[in-house]
């Protein structure tokens, strides 16, 4: 101002100079043409009269006012941000003196924004710096604003400033209120409103292929970026069974989830125990990721399948459990076909597999099974290849000779489902006659027969072979065969005799005992007189017609009549001891068998000629066990 | 020597006859099994069964088999369930006879033996005249026995263990799973016997933790001499579904009878068909104690209720008469 004032005076005493006096004639000059053009532009004001004066005043729109001030429908805050794709709605409520409708407008800045006649406000800035407008409202009625958030631009930062305003659309003079509000004395629902991004789920993988009872881990690369809780965002892991996920519930889909890590900062990772049993094959297992405020992850990983294999392990068996029983399932093994096999014998166990005893596509997980069944002196060792086949004491399953004559099934019913990891089966085997008796009075009494089983699943894994906790006895099996029906002399006068001993009867081996004989007769007579066994003599021996029973001899070899090695034949009370010691049959197709030597002596009392008939009795017995 | 007309007609007819008998049949093959009746644990008053199965290789005809016994000073105690005498009919490759011994209860401690012969031959009035000396044939059966004192013992001859389901919950009491244990068992003493207990110890499927160790609730029966039977043992468990191994040991009195591991799978509740779980009997002590409350409250009151109506009715009648 001082600087000014001496302006002036310089001014002043410049008139006096010829450089001043022009100066002010050219500003004279300027104001008066000036004036004139003035007077020449404008209409030249009609003539004023005393009685004929009017007033007129313009009375200017005003901006509408905050009844309620603008705040966060839900509050978006720190501890309850906004998952980026959700909505954020600002309410408030406005009045407008003129009653003109009213608009919430949401800004990024605190300029004035601009108010439209006839329609929405607009940003300090332009609509890059709007968050929302609410629609046209009624005054006096909450207005809504609201916006649609996403991972990016322009909701790309945590923490959002706004600013609501309240505008009208005022046709003449769109006003908008002078004073912006925050919601700041709404707490969390106050400016800023706060982003969640979903977390970074870069890749997955599992540590698969595993068995039954052990460990599935899966891994992921994972993080978050959000920090304005002062660290980064926790993340949690889920591993579904099928696909279906929910950031509120987990996995929806069938079955449930496999595993789900817990809150962690990066890499989130969670493992399942692969329970026993469990069918052996590819499981489907599909990983989801979302962070502390259940925001799900966005990549390709989510949702995929990181499936993974459950082992195929070889199933087990408990030597408890098996059992070797006879074709009744009670008692000692009984044979009971002479000179042949016979059949029914069985092998039960209980079979577990760790894979269930059902598999993956509802069928049996257990498919085969050979037993091996023998005499306890063999051993199980020496029963086990095809050689080792010998029908006496060693029934290996490998053996084509009895191979066909084991078969091995599952129990129906005895697996219940997929749930279930034992099964029971049966082997249903057949035993030649000659097999080796153990009971009582044989010479394997201190043994026994036993078996081994293998069990084999749908992979061709097999359990180890597996002996019998207990076994059983082989039952003595007295049988034998005699091929004569008759015992023929030949043609002898009276008083002449067989001699030597040429008449031969045989006894056969067909059980698995070695034999001896008793031997008993009876009294001859003729064919007349003969009405069956034991009725010659039934009113005393006739010497003319009845052969008594001594007058028939045996013996084990063709000797003389006389001869002391030749038996006399007794009656039934007392039947003769032929020590004949038939050998044990040890070969199925060629029977132990030996003979008996008969003879007879004509009495000499005999009178009638003919045909005389009689009926002699063959009684085999084990003989001594050292002669089998 | 001269040889008389008539004599020597004979001896032609004689001749004739035998050479026509030297074309021989074949016999069918017969056997017994087992060849014996033996038991050296008979004791007095004892019922002995030996089955005998008789076979027949070829049975196209009936036969006559004919039992005899050799049995000095016992034969008494001996007999056959099918009698002396019986036919093996035609088409029966196997008949099986029982030869039943009883003890009398004054025996004496002592040893026996003897033979039954079982003799087999063609219906009387079946074979042909003129068969000529036909053959019979018959199999000894020998008889070793022998009276002593009491024996209690017993083999397990195999075990099994069925199915089961976890326990479940229900009116607030825990009814647990129920492990039936089924034990084949030959008593081999001469007196009614059987195992005395049986106790699970039961692991995880590793054998490394210990979980429970149970016995059998249910009584074990108990098996005739001489029998082979099949008898249950239950054991409840209150661990949940899931694969374990159980060592199990069959008591016999104080002595081990058997011990071994097996398997042992438990199921979820309703995964087995027909599976019954336990009832009250299965019940934990305090449950037991729960029910017996809930059940013994409620009566006590009443009979205390009842105590006093009839005092009271009692005093009221004194009074009257008074």
């Amino acid at each position: 101002m001082l600087h000014e004032l001496r302006t002036s005076g310089s001014f002043f005493r410049s008139l006096r100079t010829t450089e001043g006096k022009i100066t002010l004639l050219s500003l004279c000059s300027g104001a008066f043409l000036l004036a004139l053009v003035g007077i020449v532009l404008f209409e030249t004001p009609e003539p004023v009269r005393a009685d004929d004066v009017s007033t007129s005043v313009t009375v200017l729109n005003t901006p509408p006012t905050w009844t309620v001030n603008a705040q966060e429908l839900v509050a978006s805050a720190t501890s309850t941000p906004t998952n980026s794709g959700a909505n954020i709605t600002w309410i408030a409520t406005a009045d407008d003196s003129s009653g003109d409708r009213y608009y919430l407008l949401i800004c990024k800045t605190s300029g004035l924004p601009t108010a439209n006649a006839n329609t929405a406000p607009s940003c300090n800035g332009g609509v890059a710096n709007q968050w929302a407008v609410s629609a046209s409202t009624t005054v006096s009625v909450q207005a809504a604003a609201a916006t649609t958030t996403k991972e990016t631009f322009p909701f790309e930062n945590e923490k959002n400033d706004w600013f609501a305003w309240v505008c009208d659309g005022n046709a003449a003079l769109p006003r908008c209120f002078g004073t912006f509000t925050t919601g700041n004395e709404f707490g969390d629902n106050g400016s800023p409103f706060v982003i969640n991004h979903p977390p970074v789920f870069a890749a997955t993988a599992n540590d698969g292929p595993e068995n039954p009872g052990g460990t599935v881990t899966w891994s992921s690369t994972s993080y978050d970026n959000d920090v304005l809780s002062g660290a980064n965002d926790q993340i949690r892991l889920f591993v579904c069974r099928a696909a279906g996920f929910s950031t509120s519930t987990g996995c929806t889909g069938a079955g449930g989830g496999w595993a789900t890590s817990t809150l962690t900062a990066t890499n989130a990772a969670t493992t399942t125990d692969i329970v026993v049993p469990t069918r052996d094959g590819l499981y489907d297992a599909f990983v989801y990721l979302m962070d502390e405020h259940n925001h799900a992850a966005t990549s390709s990983f989510q949702a995929s399948n990181s499936s993974f294999t459950v082992n195929n392990v070889a199933p087990a068996l408990s030597s408890a459990t098996i059992s070797l029983e006879d074709v009744d399932n009670v008692g000692n093994l009984t044979l009971a076909t002479p000179e042949g096999q016979t059949s029914g014998f069985e092998v039960r166990f209980t079979a577990t597999d760790n894979n269930s005893c059902q598999n993956i596509v509802s069928g049996n997980e257990l498919t085969s099974a050979i037993a091996n069944i023998y005499r306890t002196g063999v051993g199980s060792t020496s029963c086990q290849v095809s050689g080792d086949y010998n029908s006496n004491n060693c029934y290996a399953n490998a053996s084509p000779l009895f191979s066909p004559y084991i078969s091995c099934t599952q129990d129906g019913g005895s697996c219940s489902g997929s749930s279930d990891s034992t099964a029971t089966w049966t082997c249903t085997f057949s035993v030649w006659y000659n097999a080796d008796p153990t009971d009582a009075s044989t010479p394997w009494t201190a043994e026994g027969w036993q078996t081994t089983v293998q069990i084999g699943d749908d992979d061709f894994a097999t359990s180890t072979l597996t002996e019998s906790l207990s076994g059983n006895e082989m039952t003595s099996f007295l049988a034998f065969n005699v091929s004569q029906t008759t015992i023929a002399f030949g043609s002898l006068e009276p008083g002449q005799f067989n001699d030597p001993l040429a008449t031969t009867t045989d006894l056969v081996a067909i059980g698995n005992v070695g034999l001896d004989e008793d031997l008993h007769g009876d009294t001859m007579c003729t064919t007349t007189e003969w009405t069956g066994p034991d009725t010659c003599d039934t009113n005393g021996i006739n010497p003319a017609n009845d052969i008594p029973v001594n007058n028939q001899k045996i013996a084990t070899s063709s000797v003389a009549y006389a001869a002391t090695e030749a038996f006399t034949l007794t009656g039934s009370s007392t039947p003769t001891e032929l020590t004949i010691r038939v050998p044990k049959t040890t070969a199925t197709s060629s029977p132990q068998e030996r003979d008996t030597y008969w003879g007879i002596n004509i009495p000499i009392a005999i009178t009638t000629a003919g045909s005389y008939e009689g009926q002699n009795t063959i009684t085999a017995k084990k003989s001594a066990i050292g002669f089998w | 020597m001269a040889i008389p007309t008539w004599r020597l007609f004979g001896v032609v007819t004689f001749a004739l006859f035998l050479v026509c008998l030297s074309a021989n049949s074949v016999h069918a093959g017969f056997g017994i099994t087992p060849p014996y009746v033996e038991n050296h644990r008979l004791t007095r008053g004892t019922v002995y069964e030996q089955k005998i199965t008789l076979v027949r290789s070829d049975p196209t005809e009936d036969l006559q088999a004919e039992i005899t016994m050799n049995l000095p000073e016992i034969e008494s105690w001996f007999s056959v369930d099918r009698g002396n005498k019986f036919i093996l009919p035609k088409g029966s490759t196997q008949i099986p006879i029982v030869v039943r011994v009883t003890v009398p209860d004054d025996a004496d401690y002592e040893a026996h033996q003897g033979t039954i012969r079982i003799r087999t031959s063609a219906l009387e009035g079946s074979a042909p005249s003129g068969s000529g000396v036909t053959i019979a044939l018959g199999a000894q059966v020998d008889v070793n026995v022998e009276v002593v004192d009491k024996i209690y013992d017993f083999e397990v001859r195999k075990i099994r263990s069925l199915d089961l389901e976890e326990g479940r919950r229900k009116w607030g009491l825990f009814f647990p799973g129920k492990i039936s244990f089924l034990m084949t068992i030959e008593n081999t003493g001469n007196t009614e016997y059987g195992p005395t207990k049986v106790q699970f110890e039961i692991y995880d499927r590793d054998m490394e933790t210990l979980l429970e160790t149970i016995e059998n609730t249910n009584r074990i029966e108990k098996i005739p001499p001489f029998a082979i039977q099949e008898v249950l043992a239950e054991l409840p468990t209150r661990l949940v579904a899931g694969q374990y191994k159980a060592k199990y040991t069959i008591f016999k009195g104080d002595e081990v009878a058997q011990q071994n591991v097996i398997d042992l799978s438990i199921s979820t509740i309703g995964a087995i068909p027909g599976y019954e779980g336990y009832g009250f009997n299965g019940l934990s002590l305090a449950d037991k104690l729960k029910v017996a409350a809930a059940l013994g409250v409620p009566l006590l009151i009443l009979g205390a209720l009842g105590v006093t109506l009839v005092r009271r009715r009692q005093r009221a009648h004194a009074l009257r008469s008074y």
